[in-house]
């Protein structure tokens, strides 16, 4: 047998051992071959034709290492310590191929045997140790690059998720405040010992903070969003009410820009089942980003209900988006450079909310836009999820 | 309509507790404010308010065990709950159903539409929403 993997031109002259054992194999049998053959770091297991599994010592002997493990396994069949999510490969495939595939597994099955298969069934099992042994070049290379990406891959994780969670900790302090002094901000501003022109500054405080609590809140839901935090909740929702009110929130976004903002509801189902809280924020972050982005004209609100889906579009005459912008748009902090302007400043979070709010939802969102006409974003949302029909 | 409606607010940040209190007020409310649960607790029981709006983030005596007390208490178990905190509103509207308050308010709305908010679950509901 060659064992350097460069000289050989289909990995199944590789392979070091044929042996297999029956899945109803006793596990003591399994353990007295794995005493008997040193040489032997795995046994694959074989129920069936093309059924089979593997059954590394290092971990079989870890496993029957513990404590009562000898006694409670020893005499049942093997087949229940098998492993059955094996790395398997045809032995006309190319050994390089192989062996690369190999050793950018997770590092704790770096090790674990390589299992042949011919025509499906079980052919033989070729060892990452005994190549480690005779094919050095290759794999130490090969490793050793695996080892340092791996690292590197750990350390980034760990940073961003240390971030996200300064980020959602900063952000859930910040909120606090800022609530008691929109609450303060909302008093002044339609108290009558006040005068209007002051009033006037206040209503201006006013709209800046709670813009400021709309930023706060789109870092901390996409770091909800991000760890995965985010669990649909759903319920039957009336949704023209629903409707309603995210599009009269909208209204007050104006600020005195010539905007008319329309609705227009075609075969609406009076229920859907769906998670309010979300969809409300899908609709909030759509209808407030189309007022922002429009100087004048109209933003309209449409919905219509077809066959088991409620779509929903929010169309407006505003700045429009370029074609090379949209593939960017849903990504987040996928701000554009080509429309963006001073004026219009954001997180670059919201679409990105969006578009992973929708899908969790079960729906998916899309985007039609052109520059200096208007862009018309649309959310495909299930009228029902589950079992439950909505009628 | 509501001049003569009473609602009780019990927080434990004092700033909160005021500016909620005059938020209401200005809407034409009587309003108490309790910044624990215990002598809320006692007031709500011998003057049966309109409404009672709980932070549930409370040292000592936390939301929901006090949302339980409210539905086991015989004075208390029929004014209506509603929380008030500045979780996020998909955990507050679940903890809601959970120990069966009657709504919940986030403190994000105190800058936008609070008391309109609480004049709207002070509404007779005469009207079952029916689709």
């Amino acid at each position: 047998m060659d064992m350097l993997a460069s000289k050989a031109k289909q990995i199944g002259e590789l392979a070091y051992t044929r042996e297999s054992v029956h899945a109803d194999a006793e596990v003591r049998e399994v353990a007295a071959r794995f005493e008997q053959t040193a040489d032997l770091d795995a046994i694959a297991v074989v129920a069936g034709k093309k059924d089979f599994g593997l059954v590394v010592r290092s971990r079989l002997t870890s496993t029957l290492g513990r404590q009562f493990g000898y006694a409670l396994y020893a005499r049942k069949p093997i087949r229940l310590l098998a492993e059955r999510d094996v790395l398997a490969c045809d032995v006309r495939q190319d050994p390089v191929q192989v062996i690369t595939t190999a050793v950018h597994r997770e590092p704790e099955r770096i090790y674990d045997d390589i299992v042949l298969t011919d025509a499906g069934g079980y052919y033989g099992l070729v060892s990452m140790r005994l190549l480690m042994a005779h094919s050095k070049d290759l794999l130490i290379q090969s490793m050793a690059e695996v080892g340092v990406l791996v690292q590197r891959n750990r350390t980034l994780d760990e940073l961003n998720r240390l971030q996200g969670e300064f980020v959602a900790n900063m952000t859930h302090e910040l909120r606090a405040p800022l609530n008691t002094m929109l609450g303060v901000a909302d008093l002044l501003a339609s108290d009558p010992a006040i005068p209007e022109v002051r009033r006037r500054d206040v209503r201006m405080l006013l709209k800046r903070g709670r813009d400021l609590l709309g930023i706060v809140n789109n870092f901390l839901e996409m770091h909800r969003i991000e760890a995965g935090d985010v669990e649909p909740d759903f319920e039957p929702v009336e949704v023209r009410s629903l409707l309603d009110d995210c599009l009269d929130a909208a209204s007050y976004l104006s600020d005195g820009r010539p905007i008319d903002l329309h609705r227009e509801y075609q075969e609406l189902p009076p229920q859907i089942v769906t998670d309010p809280v979300l969809l409300r924020r899908v609709l909030t972050n759509l209808l407030s980003n189309a007022v922002k982005f429009t100087d004048r004209g109209s933003v309209t609100l449409l919905a219509h209900g077809a066959g088991s889906e409620l779509t929903i579009r929010v169309r407006d005459t505003g700045l429009g988006i370029g074609a090379e912008d949209l593939p960017n748009l849903f990504r987040k902090f996928g701000q554009l450079q080509a429309t963006k302007t001073k004026r219009h400043s954001g997180t670059g979070l919201g679409l990105a909310i969006v578009k992973n709010l929708v899908a969790l939802l079960g729906g998916r969102s899309e985007v039609r836009s052109e520059v200096g006409v208007g862009s018309e974003f649309t959310v495909h949302l299930p009228l029902s999820h589950s079992n439950e029909v909505a009628k | 309509m509501n001049a003569s409606k009473t609602v009780v607010i019990i927080d434990d940040d004092v700033l909160v507790l005021e500016t909620a209190r005059r938020l209401l007020e200005r809407d034409g409310l009587r309003v108490f404010v309790y910044s624990e649960g215990y002598d809320a607790t006692n007031f709500a029981a011998r003057h049966r308010p309109d409404l009672v709006l709980m932070d549930v983030n409370m040292p000592f005596l936390s939301g929901d065990s006090m949302a339980s007390l409210f539905k086991r208490h015989e004075q208390l178990s029929a004014v209506p709950l509603v929380l008030f905190s500045s979780n996020e509103e998909g955990a507050l509207r679940r903890m809601a159903r959970e120990i069966g308050a009657n709504g919940y308010i986030c403190k994000s709305e105190m800058g936008a539409g609070f008391s309109a908010r609480i004049m709207g679950m002070l509404e007779p509901r005469d009207r079952p929403s029916e689709a």
